[in-house]
């Protein structure tokens, strides 16, 4: 069968925005409060059981999506917002001009995601923002690199002559003839990074780097869970679970996207 | 008895089963060079796709293509991979696609000529540069060790020539080899490719009759997937009985027309050709 | 009246550390209405010609002239009267042809630039423009909202010549117009670059190798060979007697039917 990596991430992803949809207007129990004793298994009153404080672990998990998809994809757009014009910027101007923010870029690209949360989380605290800031910085580069390299392609097209013949101005000729034509490179880009992002928030989270204690994600999970690691594994599987899914999912629709983009791969005629 | 024979073939793409070749037979003697004549999409290059079993894995094809008496329709990959370079090698329109950037000319000539040597690599660096120059070029160490981007389309070409013909197949396709040239570079490679193919069976494919003239003595026209005319390449131009045809001769003599005078078109001649 | 003019033009490229000489003092220019071929082998420079000629590139010597104006220094934002007198086709239709354009947006695009923008104010005007370009070179109105793929080769560059001709030029540059093409439709596409030229008066420069379609199209014509003019004259006469031993062999490599 043709994109099978496209239609297993798509669905995977569909899996996690459910559970976010849901986890926004019903939970079994509150996802903040003790429900009931610690540490019990799987019942018919708790279908995951519930954790060492006695919250109910399947409604943290729902409450958890909502968080990991806004904290991955805001950061991404956001990342993404920035990068793109500075990619195409870099890519559209000759000469040293061009290269000092594809520099700059490189520069950022030497600062994991975590270095930045920690330098942030010192200045500003640890929260949901800061730890947002964090791998939205982190991201920038990514997007700068891939649109400034399909910029640089699209510049050497036919096209881009023609249009400074036409007499359009270079702001037109990038909104007009690069944007579209970079769209698809910058698609696969936002895909990769929301599962890349996904992955940096549960790291943080899991730190103490990200949200407060009010705000169950699941890298939150994943450290309160880390006490009983030896005594009741299984409440540190959802949240791992949960995570491996989401990031997996978006690097498969990242996958499938680039396959069925890839112009080398369409049907000859 | 035909080096390659190509029985009843029909190529179409595709989960609707596109036709693109529909029905063709053409034989190609042991030192035989057909030229294969038709317009974008009349399915010539499929055809000699086909023949080199590089179409895409949605290609349907039915018929058969035997190449000195074996059925290539069919066939696994890993036979066909044997076949192509020792039996079957094909020379491509764009060099530069054609070659590996990355890699230095002499290692890519190279790589072929070690298929055919098997273990002994000792004399590969004398026989790539002996291909080489076989193939015109003036300075063959300094070639081999350039990089695709630092030779001119001409010596690119060459290159590429000497590549396909280096395991000695006995078939050579071409596939628009001079499209991408200018007249100059274009009449040395097609003198190149009368000599070196002289000796060989080979299939042309072009758009351009007077291209395909330089190097064949018989051509097939193919048109929307069909073979409309056939014949030695002289007598076809001479007296062309398809109005294809016709339209094709005629629009390629821009030379006879009066300046400031329409030139004939193919349209003119068979309203099907292409706008 | 003199269109377009290159005095003592040079270009030097650095290629791979050396320098590379594409043009050598060459002087050139096109009047009002009047039909030139710029011939010669890939590489000669004849393409690095027509490239000055619309500003696409810079001389490292030499000036470019445009209505008696020097175009070399002059930032984009002030080469409005450029962009108004002179268009060009461009050899690959594939390529000059934005994929992900309508038709529509392609040939309509010179009417937005700031400088014809104000000589069509209102857009329902300028697809009227459109459709009427689009016309004129054999493209019915029904294909506007159609992309580049879903047309055949020898349309593509009508659209390219619809494009160039909407701006209403003085000056047509096409560079090797039919290379690309199948012969089976150079001929539709060479009867339309006359008929529009004539009808419009325009002057052309036409790059090509190809001698037949410079004979067939030019009134005079100018043999470039490593960056220098060679030889120039009237196609009549340099095709006919040529002087130039580079000339001669241009003319005896054509092949023909």
């Amino acid at each position: 069968m043709r994109h099978v990596t496209l239609y297993l991430g798509a669905g995977l992803i569909g899996v996690i925005v459910a559970m976010a949809v849901v986890g926004t207007f019903w939970t079994p129990y509150p996802p903040d409060a003790v429900v009931g004793p610690g540490l019990q298994p799987p019942s018919a009153e708790h279908w995951l059981g519930t954790d060492g404080l006695g919250g109910d672990i399947f409604s943290r998990l729902l409450s958890g999506a909502r968080i990991c998809l806004l904290i991955g994809i805001g950061s991404v757009v956001a990342a993404a917002v920035v990068g793109v014009p500075v990619g195409i910027f870099s890519g559209m101007v000759r000469g040293w001009v061009g290269e000092i923010p594809a520099r700059l870029s490189d520069i950022l690209y030497g600062f994991p995601a975590l270095l930045l949360a920690i330098l942030f989380a010192a200045a500003l605290g640890g929260s949901t923002w800061t730890a947002t800031m964090a791998i939205a910085l982190a991201s920038i580069p990514a997007f700068v690199r891939i649109a400034r390299a399909a910029t640089l392609q699209v510049m050497s097209q036919g096209y881009i002559e023609a249009a400074r013949v036409s007499g359009t101005p270079r702001t037109a000729v990038a909104a007009r003839h690069v944007l579209p034509n970079i769209a698809p490179a910058v698609g696969v880009q936002l895909s990769v990074s929301v599962g890349l992002a996904i992955l940096a928030e549960a790291g943080l989270s899991y730190l103490g780097l990200g949200s407060g204690p009010e705000t169950p994600t699941w890298g939150r999970m994943l450290r309160e869970a880390q006490t009983y690691v030896f005594s009741a594994p299984q409440l540190a599987l959802w949240p791992g679970l949960a995570i491996a899914v989401a990031t997996l999912g978006f690097n498969l629709l990242g996958d499938g996207l680039r396959d069925l983009l890839d112009p080398r791969l369409r049907e000859i005629r | 008895m035909s080096y390659l024979e190509i029985t009843d073939l029909h190529i179409s793409f595709g989960r609707h089963h596109r036709p693109a070749v529909r029905g063709i037979s053409l034989s190609v003697g042991e030192r035989d060079r057909l030229g294969i004549i038709g317009q974008s999409g009349s399915g010539k290059s499929v055809t000699a796709l086909a023949v080199m079993g590089l179409l895409p894995q949605h290609a349907h094809v039915a018929g058969s293509i035997r190449l000195a008496g074996r059925e290539l329709v069919g066939l696994p990959e890993r036979d066909m991979k044997r076949l192509r370079g020792d039996e079957v090698s094909m020379i491509f329109q764009e060099p530069m696609t054609a070659l590996d950037p990355t890699m230095r000319v002499g290692r890519q000539v190279g790589e072929v000529v070690a298929l055919h040597h098997g273990e002994k690599r000792g004399g590969i660096h004398d026989e790539v540069l002996d291909w080489l120059g076989r193939v015109g070029i003036s300075e063959p160490q300094r070639i081999a060790d350039s990089f695709p981007h630092e030779l001119s389309g001409g010596q690119r070409q060459r290159a590429l020539i000497a590549m396909a013909l280096a395991n000695q197949p006995g078939l050579v396709l071409c596939d628009e080899p001079t499209t991408a040239l200018d007249v100059l570079v274009q009449r040395q490679i097609l003198a190149l490719l009368a000599e070196q193919l002289a000796d060989r069976a080979a299939i042309f494919v072009s758009h351009d009759l007077a291209v395909v003239r330089q190097v064949c003595r018989r051509v097939a026209v193919m048109l929307e997937g069909e073979i409309v005319e056939e014949g030695d390449i002289e007598d076809v131009i001479a007296e062309p009985q398809h109005p294809y045809t016709k339209g094709l001769i005629a629009s390629a003599r821009v030379d006879r027309v009066a300046p400031g005078e329409p030139l004939p078109s193919v349209a003119d001649y068979y309203p099907g050709a292409a706008t | 009246m003199t269109l377009v003019e290159l005095r003592g033009a040079e270009v030097t490229y650095r290629r791979a550390g050396h320098p590379f000489v594409a043009l050598r003092d060459v002087d050139f220019a096109v009047d009002k209405g009047e039909r030139v071929g710029i011939v010669g082998g890939s590489g000669s420079g004849k393409t690095t010609m027509a490239r000055l000629m619309l500003g696409l590139q810079a001389p490292s010597a030499g000036d470019v002239l445009v209505h008696g104006r020097s175009i070399v220094d002059l930032p984009e934002r002030r080469r409005g009267f450029l962009r108004a007198s002179a268009s060009m086709v461009f050899q690959d239709p594939n390529s000059s042809l934005n994929p992900r354009m309508r038709l529509r947006d392609i040939v309509g695009e010179p009417l937005r630039s700031p400088v014809l923008a104000g000589r069509i104010a209102v857009s329902g005007r300028r697809d009227e423009a459109v459709a009427e370009a689009l016309g004129s070179v054999g493209i019915g109105p029904e294909m506007m909202d159609r992309f580049p793929h879903e047309l055949s080769g020898g349309q593509r560059q009508r659209v390219a010549m619809a494009r160039a001709l909407i701006s209403d030029p003085d000056l047509l540059v096409a560079d090797e117009p039919v290379s690309a093409l199948d012969v089976s439709v150079r001929a539709q596409v060479l009867n339309l670059l006359a008929a529009e030229v004539r009808e419009r008066s325009l002057a052309l420069v036409l790059v090509s190798h190809d001698l037949a379609v410079v004979r067939h199209l030019c009134e005079r014509v100018v043999v470039v060979n490593e960056g220098a003019i060679v030889e120039q004259g009237s196609v009549a006469e340099v095709l006919e007697h040529p002087q130039h031993p580079y000339t001669a062999e241009l003319i005896d490599a054509t092949l023909s039917l």
